[in-house]
């Protein structure tokens, strides 16, 4: 499909005393895994609500399949979501919730208990039919709320952060359950997460969202390692974000003098100067010895050492700045880092990366 | 509920220590006894003694004890005994009906319409009337409804004729509903209160309009608390004993006139004891068939 499925048109949202949605602009092509990312508070939950029609534009418009939405109340639109909470009818069986959407677009008994049996059994839960909500396991309420938002064989379904109530094991599993749902149906899913890690593993596409506006959109991995200012590559988690001012610029990109040396950036938008600011990501330095003479290096101290699981993060204290180093547990032991030891961080200047952004 | 005091009281105890088995055991018995005590002495004992006075025989106007069920033939099969329980039946269940249809909408409008702080007062104002007496309240219909009363002088003063409001069913079930109503509209309130808003939006979200949101979520989700307020209406209004007597002025009777009447004619205590027996029964069946309307309840918890 060439022509975006859902499109969101210079959308804006204020409640009272809070701008929630600032002026946003968004394409989202059918048939794509998207997600809207960001810190609590960025506005992603608003937008989701305002393409379902739950609270009302203050400005712009929503567009889904061509047809604009305004005017058209949320139980008009065929935009199904998965509530973080759930939303299950405690005071209905598990066949009863999935059958409820059809019974509201008016789909006789016996077909629509066809529909929901049918559903219920692709997702595993054919035998539990006639329990109570109450009667089930996290994953299996999760499961519930699925078939009930699909039932309908909606062409957009709206995920706000519906795996937050599950524990990390059960997370994964529905985490591939979502995405081999989405592989079959071929419909739009919009998944709102705080969790870089869903997003990452789901999305075909990121939309990285801060008080209200977009900050980023693009595919993970771009997001990741191109972060296009300096919120997006904080918000990525393992980023330094080194300072300095363009002492020379050439072919090949450009030469920065920083607080803790000189550094070297191979960058695409090299014709700059003035202060910039660039990216080397935590799992992309090297360490070496102390004293050893490197381009792209910086000397420092050990302050710090965190076990994070297959990995570890070095704190290393260098000219007054931190940096965040990644490595596998065997390698530190190899090298012998100890809080306090002194050695040198280098990376290549091809792995660092220009913000494009000066702020 | 039940299950989760059920594995405390089990499992609980089965895995303390064995030090630790007397006083689990032993405090529950400590916190329990005063009301185990107070119940048993001021409930138990006395219906017990209404039960065995049942067939006690009176002779020249003193109680004296004996083993025989003339008492209960012929107060069940007597006619004014058995006129009076349709009429109290009758009156009660019009009392509940009434109660749920004007105290559903009522609810619901302070639950889901009003300000926080119109909500606020309005609660106030349900409450207020609980702790007042009911027989000063009563009182005061009377006097909004008797023939002089206020809402006569107005009428007569428009030209009209005079309207005897006191003495039939209407009066009556303003009297019970007076009752009934502050009770039955605040457990509703806190039922509709309790309702989680995003099941509301969830069915909007899968395309229930908003006009059908109360039926297809709201009166599901608070059904326990609408058989709670009925069965409540129902046993406030069938036991009441001052409305039927101001408002109707005990005509026709109800049953708890007709004890205080049996009572009075010929110190029959014996027989007013059987109406007060099968009064209890009739009311313990309203709650047991409420009890089982909740627990059908389709994903009861």
């Amino acid at each position: 499909m060439t022509d975006p499925f859902v499109s969101l048109k210079n959308l804006d949202k204020r409640f009272p005393g809070h701008h929630a949605v600032k002026d946003i602009s968004l394409d989202i092509k059918g048939g794509e895994f998207i997600a809207l990312m960001g810190p609590s508070g960025c506005g992603k939950s608003t937008t989701l609500r305002l393409i379902a029609g739950l609270d009302e534009p203050t400005g712009g418009e929503i567009y889904i399949g061509g047809r604009a939405m305004s005017g058209i109340p949320a139980y008009e639109r065929d935009t199904p979501m998965v509530w973080q909470s759930l939303a299950l009818f405690p005071f209905m069986t598990v066949i009863e919730n999935v059958e409820f959407p059809l019974r509201m677009k008016g789909v006789t008994p016996k077909v629509r208990r066809d529909r929901a049996m049918e559903w219920l059994e692709k997702l595993g839960l054919g035998t539990m039919a006639n329990r109570g909500i109450a009667q089930l396991s996290g994953g299996q309420r999760q499961r519930v709320a699925i078939a009930r938002s699909l039932v309908t064989q909606p062409s957009v379904l709206l995920l706000d952060e519906p795996l937050s109530a599950l524990d990390s094991h059960l997370r994964v599993r529905m985490q591939t359950e979502l995405s081999r749902l989405h592989k079959e149906l071929g419909i739009t899913f919009i998944y709102v997460t705080h969790a870089q890690s869903e997003a990452f593993a789901l999305a075909d596409r990121i939309v990285l969202m801060s008080e209200g506006t977009i900050q980023q959109t693009g595919r993970p991995q771009d997001v990741y390692r191109e972060p296009a200012n300096a919120f997006v590559a904080d918000f990525m988690g393992m980023n330094n974000i080194v300072s300095g001012s363009v002492s020379r610029s050439d072919g090949e990109g450009v030469v920065i003098d920083g607080k803790a040396g000189q550094f070297r950036v191979a960058s695409k938008n090299a014709a700059r100067s003035g202060d910039v600011s660039f990216v080397i990501a935590a799992d992309r330095i090297q360490i070496g010895q102390a004293n050893m003479a490197s381009a792209n290096s910086v000397a420092g101290k050990v302050i710090g050492i965190e076990f994070v699981g297959s990995t570890q993060t070095i704190f290393v204290e260098a000219d007054g700045a931190e940096f965040r180093v990644q490595k596998q547990q065997h390698e530190i032991e190899a090298l012998n880092i100890q809080p306090g030891s002194k050695l040198t961080l280098y990376w290549q200047p091809d792995h660092a990366w220009l913000l494009p952004d000066t702020n | 509920m039940t299950d989760s005091i059920h594995v405390d009281g089990a499992t609980g105890s089965r895995r303390a220590p064995a030090s630790r088995v007397g006083s689990h055991s032993f405090m529950p018995v400590v916190l329990g006894a005063p009301v185990l005590i107070w119940q048993l002495v001021f409930f138990a004992a006395p219906l017990a003694f209404l039960l065995v006075v049942t067939f006690w025989k009176v002779a020249s106007f003193k109680l004296e004890p004996a083993f025989s069920f003339d008492n209960w033939t012929k107060v069940l099969l007597s006619g004014p005994y058995q006129k009076a329980l349709v009429y109290t039946a009758g009156t009660a269940s019009l009392a509940t009906l009434l109660t749920v249809l004007v105290a559903l909408p009522a609810a619901y409008t302070i639950a889901f319409r009003l300000s926080p702080k119109l909500r606020n007062l309005a609660v106030t104002c349900l409450i207020v009337p609980v702790f007042s007496s009911y027989l000063l309240r009563i009182y005061a219909w009377q006097i909004v409804l008797s023939p002089e009363g206020v809402i006569n002088s107005v009428f007569k003063g428009l030209g009209g004729a005079g309207l005897s409001l006191l003495g039939g069913q209407l009066a009556l079930q303003i009297g019970l509903l007076t009752l009934t109503l502050p009770v039955a509209i605040l457990v509703l309130v806190l039922a509709f209160s309790g309702i989680d808003r995003t099941l509301i939006e969830a069915a909007e979200n899968l395309g229930c309009r908003r006009s059908k949101v109360i039926v297809h979520v709201l009166l599901p989700s608070i059904r326990n608390a609408i058989v709670l307020a009925a069965s409540t209406a129902f046993i406030l209004s069938f036991g009441d004993y001052v409305s039927p007597l101001f408002m109707t002025g005990s005509n026709p009777p109800t049953l708890s006139i007709l004890i205080v009447d049996t009572v009075k004619s010929g110190s029959q205590w014996p027989r007013a004891s059987v109406i007060g027996i099968t009064m209890l029964a009739a009311l313990i069946l309203v709650f047991v068939a409420g009890q089982l309307l909740t627990r059908t309840g389709k994903g009861a918890q």
